[in-house]
């Protein structure tokens, strides 16, 4: 079987591709409105929410960039994964019932319609739409860039050369064509075969990486302690202040993740929340064995000798599918690993698109846009092009621009949105110009500091540093000002 | 008009008393921040290359943390209370019900517990180094990371999940939120007429 591995492999990604067409061609027929476009009709089922919900925090950068970071610092970015649990809990807790209920009440087809709503404020709306806009570039970009190279890889070892350029247009026409023709339904009903895909990916890599070592994880462990014993201790090598602003910004930043967040407004019933929280958290633990277990097996079997070391750090995941994994898993996770990708990058682009045609357009007008479904189709294609030719020309020029947007990403909405939404949405006293003072604050915080390539000590993480500050000043300055006075029907729907 | 409602939802006055203490642990941690900022980092408080590979990092020496293991134990402390207050703030109004606070509280203790067994842990990791034993196929005070730290806020899903109608979304908040959607629709229709 060993001499079909890269046939193999192709065929388990382009089945897996051509599921997410025809996906887009049967959400096609359901999608009839912006309404259905954006929100899904808010008729989403428990276990669609909630596998949508995990695969949409679990991007590519879990399946690449995750184990990469362990077997480049050891433990350090596992608190990126043990503090999944505390950030369901906390974007549960404060908006799983609050964004379902203001959606329904005000009809909101985005997450700054409903700051809009909630603040009384386009200014707020336009702030929201703008922070999304900028991480989406960045994000989208990144995952665009991830998958081409993914595909690259695939297709050189069959077919011979080809260029990236190519392969960024083929990814993203994939993407594009279920995203236009089915919006968020096409994304969602996708995320759940991608959601399935990923845990049976990740629980098949996990058996394989504990066989590759002998001893399993105590073996990993035995070895790694004799090479540099931190590695494997709980910090890893980044530092103790290092992994715990990770923890930090990880968990609660959760909460300002406007492709997460925005799923849940979109469930069928308010109490359907209830379910959809553990089905969330139990699917991205079992995912995250992945991050774990490729990381660790790679670092032992790198330092015992066993396998030359990698070119770089994103290559732990393909080495480890190419040298350790049958062919059938490898087609599995290959699959797994677009799955990833695009379970993301389908919300991205999805809350991109709503930001361009409905948000800022609205924040301007006054009101939306006629024939709003045609313009989101519009939107979605145009956000797209020029997050491909944005990955294109980061590439030409060396990669790094997309490297800073992309890392960019989580920091920025959550330092932008975690007060704006997660607190404002339970708190009547927070006022609009916190609410815009907070996002723009973490925004020039976040870019000042990843342009200007200003080093934080003991190794903080930027977007952590950014999520107190704009945490700080959104309290301070709502708690200084005169309490707000709320439309009748927001102040209700905030008692409940 | 708003209508009236059951005393444990809708009219109860919003407790200021969360975000006063929120704000209040919030500037501590920028305290906490700031003083990072002005004092030297020991050496090799952010790991560095490995002498072998260069693909990969090492931590070094543990006594790296020797000295900062108290501000980082402070630095997780508030971070836990942002947590635990951000909960209370989500249902505080409904945690007279059933001993809300006091589940919430044991909660929050969980995930302390976790992280203090963690940092005791990593004390003694210091000293054995290389020698230290092995929980659960991890180091002890990783194996508290994994399957403490990770593991604790279940507690909050399973209170989530098993109180959701006492604390989350009370019978009476559905009734209430219909006849809201409800006026909302009337007076859509008024408008449109």
């Amino acid at each position: 079987m060993e001499e079909y591995r890269n046939a193999i492999i192709l065929s388990c990604v382009a089945l897996y591709l051509v599921m997410c067409i025809v996906v887009g061609l049967w959400a096609l027929r359901r999608t009839k409105s912006a309404h259905d476009f954006f929100m899904a009709g808010r008729d989403l089922g428990i276990v669609v929410t909630g596998l949508a919900v995990f695969s949409s925090t679990l991007s590519g950068f879990g399946f690449v960039g995750g184990p990469g970071l362990v077997y480049r610092m050891g433990m350090s970015s596992l608190w990126m994964v043990v503090c999944s649990t505390m950030g369901f809990v906390l974007a549960f807790y404060l908006l799983g019932k609050r964004l379902r209920l203001f959606a329904e009440l005000r009809e909101s087809v985005s997450l700054p319609d409903a700051v809009a709503s909630r603040y009384n404020s386009e200014s707020a709306r336009f702030m929201c739409a703008l922070a999304i806009l900028l991480g989406v570039m960045g994000y989208l970009a990144t995952q665009i860039l991830a998958m081409a190279t993914v595909l690259q890889d695939i297709l050189m070892a069959t077919f011979g050369p080809i260029s990236i350029e190519a392969c960024v247009a083929f990814s993203c026409a994939v993407l594009v064509f279920y995203c236009v023709t089915g919006g968020i339904i096409a994304s969602v009903y996708t995320d759940l075969v991608q959601g399935f895909v990923m845990m049976i990916a990740a629980v098949l890599v996990l058996l394989a990486a504990i066989a590759a070592v002998e001893g399993g994880f105590a073996g990993m462990s035995e070895a790694l302690l004799q090479d540099d014993p931190e590695s494997i201790g709980p910090w890893g090598s980044i530092g103790i202040f290092g992994a715990l602003s990770w923890y930090f910004v990880f968990a609660l930043g959760l909460c300002g993740q406007p492709h997460i967040i925005t799923k849940m407004m979109m469930n069928r019933r308010v109490e359907d929340t209830r379910s959809i929280l553990p089905i969330s958290v139990v699917a991205y633990a079992v995912s995250a064995m992945l991050w774990i277990s490729i990381g660790l097996v790679m670092r032992t079997l790198v330092v015992q000798g066993a396998h030359p070391e990698l070119t770089g750090s994103d290559a732990a995941a393909p080495q480890f599918l190419q040298g350790y994994a049958h062919p059938l898993l490898a087609g599995i996770v290959f699959a797994g690993l677009f799955a990833a990708i695009m379970s993301t990058a389908d919300g991205f682009l999805n809350i991109g698109a709503a930001a361009v045609v409905h948000d800022i357009p609205t924040a301007f007008r006054g009101r939306k846009l006629d024939n709003e479904l045609f313009w989101a189709r519009i939107g979605t294609v145009i956000i797209a092009v020029i997050a491909s030719v944005f990955a294109v020309y980061s590439v030409r020029v060396g990669g790094e621009l997309v490297a800073i947007l992309g890392a960019f990403g989580w920091g920025t909405f959550a330092a932008a949105l975690v007060p704006a939404v997660a607190i404002g949405f339970n708190w009547k006293r927070a006022t609009a110009t916190a609410c815009n003072v907070a996002i723009a604050a973490s925004l020039i915080l976040n870019f000042t500091i990843k342009v200007g390539g200003f080093a934080v000590p003991y190794g903080i993480d930027v977007g952590a540093l950014s999520l107190i500050v704009s945490l700080t000043l959104f309290f301070g300055i709502s708690l200084a000002s005169k309490p707000p006075e709320l439309d009748p029907d927001i102040e209700a729907v905030m008692d409940i | 008009m708003a209508a009236t409602t059951p005393e444990t939802s809708s009219s109860a006055p919003e407790p200021r008393g969360y975000a006063l203490f929120l704000f209040a642990v919030l500037l501590l941690l920028c305290g906490l921040l700031g003083w990072l900022f002005v004092t030297a980092p020991p050496p090799g408080a952010v790991g560095g290359p490995h002498p072998e590979f260069a693909t990969m990092q090492v931590g070094g020496a543990p006594t790296r943390h020797e000295t900062t293991l108290l501000p980082a134990f402070l630095f997780v402390l508030l971070q836990v209370l942002v947590f635990a207050g951000l909960l209370y703030m989500a249902v505080g109004r409904r945690l007279s019900r059933k001993g809300g606070a006091l589940w919430l509280a044991m909660g929050t203790g969980a995930l302390l517990t976790a992280f203090v067994c963690l940092f005791i842990t990593y004390r003694g990791f210091l000293e054995t180094g290389s020698e230290t034993a092995l929980a659960f196929s991890f180091p002890v005070p990783s194996a508290w990371m994994l399957y403490g730290v990770w593991t604790a806020p279940l507690f909050f899903i399973a209170l989530y999940v098993v109180r959701f109608d006492d604390w989350i979304l009370l019978p009476e908040d559905r009734k209430r939120f219909e006849e809201l959607v409800a006026e909302k629709n009337a007076a859509a229709d008024k408008g449109g007429a």
